[in-house]
């Protein structure tokens, strides 16, 4: 046993958070992309100017998980026992946080135009001579950017799921909201061809939604986080089920009569107390040692575990279901 | 169906469209060329690329056979008024653009604060008043992409009310065709 030991992924994982990475790099690279092409084509359409926003906001996630999969497994030190593994938790509080603000801001915007009745001006560009409806590049450039979202939401997910890791699924997510509001925006664009002038503001509104539904989904997701949330399932707010699996893997120890486990998530790994009412305290270090080692393996996302010996547990001692009150 | 109502003479200023298609196979020409392997995208222009944009307000079918209502506004060279008569290049673009849609223009004359409020009210069409595209007006009317630039910088262009953009569309494809690259003119 020693204290600020270096988390090591299992090599499936380590494959996946490989994968992870190259995600990102590719995200980041065909996100300038869709930024580049939505901004040649911006014009006067609010629709065209959230999607931007949404396209350049979509590339925090990445960057932040980049940043997340190098810091966080830095040995713990002195100053940090327990380790880097919440900078995950860190850099998304800071996203979400500028994913809602922006979110609302467009979607004041787009609300006050269309209270006003602000009627979108799309003339002509030139493309290769000739003078086309500015519209139709701004359909084509949403097009490339729904195509792109759609296939990174979904490399994303499968990686996701194997990592357990929300930020990537969060990050997955934003993609799909990111080709589904381009799609909202195609419809705008259309609407301002057929001459109704609130499609715009209207699909300007719809894609600002989107941004604060993402802003606020990890957000809540983060903050939970911060506050030591027990471990949730990926995508949900369910309860992991690995507390009650740890409790019966100790109870299932010949000399233990009792446990009570208490587990908090610390980014990507899972930390957390045992407490152990043993039958006989014969060898009792020996066998806590030996628990530890064995309760360890019950998931490789474990990354601490205190396991205490007590003489019995009182009622209230452990916290009860969460949420379950309401 | 509404658009029939304010436009009765529709039909035939559709007969007087036939240049709109060889406009539209150049438009598609330009959308095919310019993407790779989208044929869902081609498709999707072949069905619907006459005809759009349409005005919010109609201004272009009223306008077709009809009158196109003109602000100007004194700045010469661009726009000279006097009692009687309204001269210089921006009303000789217009009466020549008008004349391809077979419509008349009409002349308010004002001051271009008052024309450009008229123009934000929808009470007309287009306003030539010398305009560059740094007016502090852009955002409440439409301007135009520029088709001139003066000796010193300023990027004309012509304002139409914001949301009319087949018109937008016919006013910035004549000054294209007809006006872009053309000498500049002398300095305000």
């Amino acid at each position: 046993m020693r204290l600020g030991h270096r988390f090591t992924f299992p090599a499936r994982q380590q494959r996946e958070r490989h994968r992870a990475a190259r995600l990102s790099w590719v995200s980041l690279g065909l996100l300038t992309t869709t930024a580049i092409a939505v901004y040649v084509t911006l014009g006067e359409s609010e629709a065209m100017k959230t999607a931007w926003v949404e396209d350049l906001l979509g590339m925090v996630p990445p960057i932040v998980l980049l940043a997340a999969l190098k810091i966080e497994n830095r040995a713990p030190n002195q100053r940090f026992p327990y380790g880097y593994f919440r900078t995950v938790s860190v850099a998304f509080l800071i996203t979400s946080a500028v994913l809602a603000l922006a979110g609302v801001w467009l979607l004041y915007d787009s609300v006050m135009k269309l209270l006003h009745g602000e009627r979108p001006p799309v003339g002509t560009m030139s493309v290769f001579g000739h003078m086309i409806w500015a519209g139709w590049a701004m359909v084509v450039a949403l097009l490339y950017c729904v195509g792109i979202g759609y296939w990174l939401g979904r490399a994303k997910r499968p990686v996701a799921d194997t990592l357990n890791d929300k930020a990537l699924y969060a990050d997955a997510d934003m993609n799909k909201a990111g080709w589904m509001s381009e799609g909202a925006a195609i419809a705008g664009i259309l609407l301002i061809g057929y001459g109704h002038w609130w499609g715009d503001g209207l699909a300007a509104a719809f894609i600002s939604v989107n941004i604060v539904r993402d802003g606020w989904v990890n957000l809540r997701q983060v903050i939970g986080d911060l506050m030591d949330e027990t471990p949730t399932r990926i995508g949900g707010q369910e309860l992991d089920d690995l507390p009650e699996r740890l409790k019966a893997c100790a109870e299932a120890m010949p000399w233990v009569s009792q446990a009570a486990v208490r587990l908090r998530e610390h980014g990507h790994v899972i930390a957390g107390e045992v407490l152990i009412v043993p039958r006989e305290e014969q060898d009792l270090v020996a066998r806590i040692e030996h628990a530890v080692e064995a309760l360890t393996k019950v998931d490789w996302r474990i990354y601490t575990l205190t396991v205490m010996p007590v003489s019995e547990l009182k009622d209230g001692v452990m916290p009860k279901q969460p949420w379950s009150a309401a | 169906m509404r658009r029939q109502a304010v436009a009765p003479d529709h039909r035939t200023t559709h007969a007087s469209a036939d240049s709109c298609d060889g406009r539209c196979t150049g438009q598609l020409v330009a959308l095919v060329t310019g993407m790779h392997r989208s044929p869902i995208l081609a498709l999707l222009a072949l069905a619907s690329a006459c005809g759009l944009p349409r005005d919010t307000d109609g201004s272009l079918d009223r306008a077709r056979g009809g009158v196109l209502r003109v602000g100007v506004a004194d700045h010469p060279p661009w726009d000279s008024v006097t009692a009687g008569t309204v001269s210089g290049l921006e009303p000789r673009i217009i009466e020549a653009l008008a004349a391809t849609i077979g419509a008349t223009p009409t002349w308010r004359r004002g001051a271009e604060s008052e024309l450009l409020a008229a123009l934000e009210r929808r009470e007309l069409d287009i306003v030539a008043a010398g305009l560059t595209d740094d007016s502090p007006w852009n955002g409440r009317v439409a301007l135009t992409k520029p088709y001139r630039t003066d000796q010193s910088g300023g990027a004309h262009v012509l304002a139409l009310a914001a949301g009319e953009n087949a018109l937008l569309v016919l006013v910035e494809r004549y000054l294209h065709d007809h006006e872009a690259g053309k000498p500049v003119v002398g300095a305000r």
